[in-house]
């Protein structure tokens, strides 16, 4: 709570320090006194002091206040894309795992093989692509000269592939090399070797034992890849024309849109926030020893 | 030959980052001496030429751009642009995030609780989004880029530089040290800042690449580094409308940063391996 | 590397599935659906509400003004059918009879007054409420005539009265004060060929045709339009059936587009690119010798064929080669580098001097590139231009607290002097960087003079004035360049406004 409240402050006094839209809002010839005349009654020519303490004010009764462009509620524009940009990280994160998960086992089992070393190219070049590159590429690619895929838009499950793909790179390389790595560091430690020398079979040592010991700190990763997620889904959708939440925080910051800029990062904030603390409670689940201690 | 530097090149993948991040250095400091051109004199006429274009003035290695300008010669006047914007930030966010880390890791009732809520409120605001509303704000210019990259990226090491001060605390030369009347500040510098030095070397060259990436995303979302300072990130924005009948502008940068990026993430993950076995679980 | 190509083999063999199994691109082209792909969605659905051309390309689909321009580019009648000076300060209007909005209510003398009673009102906050401000009251005389009444002679009326001025759009008095006045922004009526269906914010706007439009029932049954930002995704929509018209195509592509059996549509804009030099301040800009010396050093023409692919339109003097007065005898100052260096020593900077050049980037078509090769042509004289890219929001606070040192490139539209010169050119005014007291004199009797043939003579005498000081650097009216689906019969109109009214598939 205390984290949303500061992520508030922060970003009513960070987005107003260039001034307000007034100008924007206007036809390139109006004058001086129509820009004075039109902040009036916008109320940007208050103090910055009186205009925080009257969006609070209102924020707890839950009004976040009119978007200046569209005259609609702003929590509102925002919470209407929320669904689409779940959807466009879940599936990235949902493709992400079934990639990485499978392959750093592999790679943890037969370390030094052709597998392993599959998967640290994969995690080595997945990190190392600009986002938008690629997704200008497969636009190109797979949109303009195959015409196989739609380049933009949101309408059937076909649209989601390649904004998925692209988004989904970089999380898999993330959590491949982790997952991996965690994965060899409890199959070299003393109580696999323990269990190895009491003859359970090998299968069940990687699946029972070492999957469910690694799996934590890749929990905390695939938990800090949620807000990876969110806030690379600011490109993505851009690039794909996805109308998401991404996309509307970009023309609220371009535009000034002030009450949808701070509706947005409430929203991410909470999102953020919420997202951790279920990582937190899962520890316990995966590990009855961590319970007490954290 | 010293015992690390031998053990570094046993691994021939880490050999090969060695010798990308190398070329891009040698760029970035001799490149003066290697262009060809003036990586900033235009000849609209001789535009969108492709790569091993002979023009008037000689062969254009990597062709021209939109406006005639050549792109070997750009390409190296960007590196030292785009390593500057790496290595200048991650210096800025390594400042931030080890001092954070050091105070709030030592005393961790006051300093470190408020440190630590900062940290999260850091972390729960979109770094994209941060990033574009300062942007926004305060107009895009080299150091305000660097300067946005810096203030932005110091959460990992804050929290990294706590978790191994908790520990070092209690460990048996601090505890004498604070006998002894040391001055706090001095006991963070002098005993536990080289301490942490491993984990701050291997976090620093890994988010070098993040930073190259973070600079080409917000060139590409129009609040890069303005384009009189060539980076690769500008260039890839500028050159992506040209992708249909001109695909070098934009993907010969774009291979640039790929390779560099490739590079520094593989001398990070050695470093990694000999500096910091237990650094392996950080995301980096 | 033959990993990666191994995966996505793996991604193409799992896309070609897709595509045999699916009917993807069912969009565009068939059953009568249009589909326009431009860079904006809209922001709200009240014509008095924005100020943004995306949203008026939609807008004025449903809408009608009392005046329109037709392909030439004349203003010709709308939802009136004539009009009439009976004194300076009144302009009467008959309108067309037996119109209906499409929720059945009737177009008539007290729409027209309603609509601009409401946009006029201060505490209404409409955006472009200074394009029709000029008006000070509306007086129906019948049914089917008004009168709009202004203090002062005002020209330009009919120019703000057609689609571009967006509040001069007629809307339905009874519908649009329903729920407060709030009914109208979701959910639009108008009396225009297509009447709306649904809006998905940042997705889709989706219209159908307005059989009963008086201005006969359009050929196309339905019309999309998609907000698509990026150029690539919109140029690959185009290509692969999922739009049939997409706005500002890159010059570049233009060729491969036809090549490819795109139908490309263009047309020089009403837009201006020219360069303004601030002569408030104490710069070499103050001295007039270095302001032609500018004009002498850039080779437009060049910039023109090389980044435009030679479109748009070379001008001569700040006003679009459309815009009243204009007069196809002006030329502008040939290129000539060696008088520029010549006219430079003479004020008495011999090696030239640096200078800082404002300017907003991916606003309009190459309005980068075409800064840099104008800072590029500078450079060879010795004028160094810094180039200072602005985010917008922060441009308008420069303007706003008259901050715009050196040369700017600030783009502008308006087919009239009196909208171009006025604002930009005399003492004073807001975006003006230059005073010239004869000048203020002639701009301010053209201001005031309804007789086209005098007010002609006036900006002949001030056009001479504007050359001789050259105030900006004139450069182009840039084309506006469009990608069609093959079948689709469109012309475009040069203030960038979509009309679909006549648009039909083969």
């Amino acid at each position: 709570m205390a984290v949303v409240f500061g992520v508030s402050l922060a970003v009513f006094f960070l987005i107003r320090i260039g001034g307000d839209p007034s100008a924007l809002f206007l036809p390139p010839e109006a004058s001086m006194e129509e820009i004075a005349r039109f902040r009036h009654l916008m109320g940007f020519d208050r103090p910055l002091v009186v205009q925080y303490f009257d969006f609070v004010s209102r924020a707890v009764q839950g009004d976040f206040g009119m978007s200046l462009r569209y005259e609609q509620p702003a929590m509102q524009l925002v919470l209407e894309r929320v669904p689409a940009t779940l959807q466009l990280s879940g599936m990235a994160l949902a493709l992400a795992l079934a990639i990485s998960i499978p392959l750093a086992i592999l790679a943890a089992a037969w370390r030094g093989s052709i597998v392993d070393r599959v998967s640290l190219l994969i995690s080595l070049i997945g990190q190392s692509f600009p986002a938008f590159w690629l997704a200008i590429m497969l636009i190109l690619l797979f949109s303009e000269t195959l015409h196989m895929l739609p380049a933009s838009g949101k309408g059937g499950w076909q649209n989601l592939i390649m904004p998925a793909i692209v988004l989904a790179t970089y999380s898999t390389a993330i959590i491949t090399r982790l997952l991996r790595s965690s994965m060899i560091e409890v199959l070299q430690s003393d109580y696999i070797r323990t269990a190895r020398g009491k003859g359970v079979s090998e299968g069940r040592i990687i699946f029972k034992h070492a999957l469910r010991n690694a799996a934590i700190p890749t929990l905390t990763v695939i938990g800090l890849q949620v807000g990876a997620l969110l806030g690379g889904a600011v490109i993505t959708e851009e690039v794909f024309a996805y109308p998401g939440i991404g996309r509307l925080a970009i023309q609220a910051i371009a535009n000034r849109d002030f009450t949808v800029v701070q509706a947005f990062v409430l929203v991410m904030a909470v999102t953020i926030v919420t997202v951790n603390l279920l990582v937190d409670l899962s520890y316990g689940l995966l590990d009855p020893r961590l319970r007490k201690g954290r | 030959m010293n015992p690390f530097i031998k053990r570094y090149l046993d691994s021939r993948l880490a050999v090969f980052g060695l010798a990308l991040v190398l070329i891009v250095v040698f760029a970035s400091l001799f490149g003066h001496w290697l262009m060809p051109f003036d990586p900033d004199a235009q000849d609209i006429l001789q535009r969108l030429k492709p790569p091993f274009w002979r023009g008037e003035e000689g062969m254009h290695l990597l062709g021209t751009d939109a406006l005639g300008r050549d792109i070997f010669s750009r390409l190296i006047a960007g590196a030292r642009v785009s390593l500057l914007v790496g290595v200048a930030s991650v210096v800025i966010s390594g400042a931030i995030g080890v001092t954070l880390g050091l105070v709030a890791g030592y005393e961790d009732r006051y300093a470190g609780r408020i440190l630590m809520a900062i940290t999260d409120i850091q972390l729960a605001i979109p770094f994209l989004v941060l990033a574009l509303a300062m942007a926004a704000v305060v107009g895009p210019s080299l150091w305000n880029i660097i300067a946005i990259l810096g203030l932005t990226n110091w959460v990992q090491y804050a929290r990294v530089v706590r978790a191994e001060c908790l520990v070092l605390r209690e460990r048996e030369f601090i505890q004498a040290a604070q006998t002894m009347g040391i001055s706090v500040p001095m006991i963070l510098i002098r005993h536990l800042l080289p301490n942490v030095m491993s984990s701050v070397i291997v976090i620093s060259s890994l988010l070098v690449a993040k930073m190259i990436l973070f600079e080409s995303s917000l060139s590409f979302l129009g609040l890069g580094v303005p384009p009189e300072t060539p980076t690769w990130g500008t260039m890839i924005a500028e050159g992506r409308n040209y992708i249909g009948n001109a695909w070098w502008v934009a993907t010969v940068p774009g291979f640039a940063i790929f390779f560099t990026v490739v590079g520094i993430n593989l001398v990070g993950d050695r470093l990694r391996d000999l500096l910091d076995p237990r650094l392996r679980q950080v995301e980096s | 590397m033959k990993h990666m190509l191994g995966r996505s083999f793996l991604i193409a063999a799992l896309a070609t599935t897709v595509a045999c199994n699916l009917p993807l691109f069912a969009a565009a082209g068939e059953a009568g659906t249009l589909v326009v792909a431009q860079p904006a969605d809209a922001y709200s659905m009240d014509p008095a509400k924005h100020s943004a051309f995306p949203t008026a390309n939609i807008l004025f689909q449903i809408y009608d003004g009392l005046i329109t321009m037709d392909e030439k580019g004349e203003l010709v009648a709308g939802l009136a059918t004539s009009w009439s000076n009976p004194d300076p300060l009144t302009w009467r209007f008959k309108l067309r009879e037996g119109v209906k909005f499409h929720n059945g209510e009737p177009f008539n003398a007290e729409a027209v007054k309603f609509t601009f009673d409401r946009a006029l009102d201060p505490n209404f906050k409409a955006p472009y409420y200074s394009r029709i401000s000029a008006i000070k009251s509306v007086e129906i005389v019948d049914e089917y005539t008004v009168d709009l009444k202004t203090e002062k002679p005002f020209p330009t009326m009919l120019l703000s009265l057609y689609e571009a001025s967006f509040p001069a759009l007629i809307v339905p008095p009874k519908y649009t004060q329903e729920k407060n006045g709030e009914a109208l922004g979701s959910a639009p009526v108008g009396t225009g060929p297509y009447k709306f269906v649904k809006w998905l914010k940042d997705e889709e706007v989706v219209l159908e045709a307005n059989p009963d439009y008086w201005g006969g029932t359009p050929k196309i049954d339905r019309v999309v339009f998609r907000p698509i930002k990026e150029t690539r995704t919109r140029i690959a929509e185009l290509k692969s059936g999922g739009a049939d018209i997409a706005v500002d195509i890159p010059p570049e592509d233009v060729s491969s587009l036809q090549a490819d059996g795109t139908k490309i549509e263009t047309v020089a804009s009403d837009f201006l690119y020219f360069l303004a030099f601030d002569t408030t301040r104490d710069t070499p800009l103050k001295d007039k010798r270095v302001r032609q010396a500018i004009n002498y050093a850039v080779n437009v023409d060049a910039i023109q064929e090389a980044l435009l692919n030679g479109m748009g339109n070379r001008i001569a003097l700040t006003l679009p080669s459309n815009g009243f007065a204009y007069n196809p005898d002006w030329k502008p100052y040939p290129y000539d580098p060696a008088k520029a260096k010549e006219l430079l020593a003479e004020a008495g900077y011999p090696d030239g001097f640096s200078i800082p050049l404002m300017t907003r980037k991916g606003r309009f078509l190459k309005d980068s590139e075409i800064v840099e090769a104008t800072a590029g042509f500078l450079r060879k004289v010795g004028i160094k231009a810094e180039i200072q890219y602005l985010e917008p929001g922060v441009w308008g606070q420069i303007s706003e607290k008259k901050g715009r040192e050196g040369i700017t490139f600030p783009g502008w539209s308006g087919r009239d002097p009196n909208l171009v010169w006025l604002p930009l050119l005399k003492t004073g005014q807001y975006q003006s960087y230059f005073s010239n007291a004869e000048l203020d004199k002639l701009l301010d009797e053209g201001a005031a003079t309804i007789d086209p043939a005098e007010r002609k003579a006036i900006y002949e005498k001030a056009a001479a004035i504007i050359k001789d000081e050259a105030p900006h650097l004139p450069m182009i009216q840039p084309p506006l360049i469009y990608g069609l689906n093959a079948k689709l019969n469109w012309k475009p109109r040069t203030d960038s406004m979509i009309d679909l009214r006549k648009a039909s598939f083969d």
